[in-house]
């Protein structure tokens, strides 16, 4: 199964499961409460509940269980929802859920099972980032609210630093983080 | 559409003050204490406060924070911001029907690259700094 180009568009896979209660800027543990077999062919549902929020995604089930590294994204993801305008003290958007979404969606393709999970971070145009940070090397992806999405690398022990469109580095990028 | 002229007259050694967010967390692990996440210097307008207009005020630079309890601080410098075409201009004159800006408020103007965003992470210093881990 090929992901890449089915996934950079096919947001509607996060759009249609996800519901999420409003986030209030409450400090959450991560628990993972329950697990439910799949709806359909090909497909898991995940129930997360941090204190008394609450997250359900469906993701492609690979037949090895859930992602060890979605619990984590999860907990990051509810940690850091924009959720106020003016969340970062200036003047930034809320979290607008289709880049959640978008970003999720991608995610899946480009991790394998046992993957450095990343940092989720809000950005001011309500979109959003994953960070991943590892001896000296960062790696993010942006889903901005005002450009098309890119990916940026930097190491510093050699100093190689690149930026480009996210679809079209897709191979690139898990290439890296497969070595993360 | 460009963007308007860099103002001279902020020197190239001039501290430029960000607020970094604590709820939610801008922060990310670094050897057991933090930084701030790139996504801090990415808006496209980016809020500043300048330290030569903060030294003409007879301000610490720590009271950007006043009023904003909890966050932290961290200062880039003037020089490094034009090494990367952004204008550095003041917005500190209040303007009809909108709240007062800081007296110190300035504007690092441009869409901002993750190459910048990144640059200015790991350029800036801990004004007030988290706890460490």
């Amino acid at each position: 199964m090929t992901y890449s180009n089915r996934r950079l568009d096919d947001s509607s896979v996060f759009a249609q499961q996800m519901q999420k209660d409003v986030f209030n800027a409450a400090t959450i543990s991560a628990d993972v409460l329950s697990r439910q077999s799949a709806t359909r062919s090909g497909t898991a549902v995940a129930h997360f509940q941090f204190g008394d929020k609450k997250l359900t995604l469906s993701y492609p089930d690979c037949g090895v269980g859930m992602p060890k590294w979605l619990p984590a994204v999860v907990e990051s993801l509810l940690g850091r929802w924009g959720t106020e305008a003016g969340w970062d003290g200036y003047s930034a958007k809320p979290t607008n859920q289709n880049y959640v979404d978008l970003l999720l969606t991608n995610l899946f393709p480009l991790m394998q099972h046992n993957s450095l999970p990343p940092i989720i971070m809000p950005l001011a145009d309500g979109g959003v980032q994953a960070e991943w940070h590892k001896n000296g090397v960062d790696l993010e992806i942006e889903f901005s609210a005002s450009r098309t999405p890119t990916y940026y690398f930097y190491n510093a022990e050699t100093g190689k630093e690149e930026e480009g469109r996210f679809d079209h580095h897709f191979a690139h990028i898990r290439e890296i983080i497969s070595k993360l | 559409m460009s963007l308007p002229t860099d103002d001279k007259s902020i020197p190239d050694s001039d501290r430029l003050f960000r607020r970094v967010a604590n709820n939610p967390t801008m922060l990310i692990p670094d050897n057991g204490g933090w930084r701030p996440s790139s996504a801090v210097f990415k808006t496209e307008e980016l809020s500043v406060n300048i330290e030569s207009l903060m030294k003409a005020q007879s301000r610490k630079p720590e009271s950007t924070l006043d009023n904003y309890s909890g966050q932290y601080l961290v200062s880039i410098i003037a020089k490094d911001v034009r090494e990367h075409k952004h204008p550095i201009v003041k917005d500190n004159v209040p303007k009809a029907g909108q709240p007062a800006p800081d007296p110190a408020h300035g504007l690092i103007l441009g869409p901002k690259k993750s190459a910048f965003a990144n640059a200015m992470v790991r350029s800036c210093k801990w004004v007030v700094a988290p706890p460490k881990e």
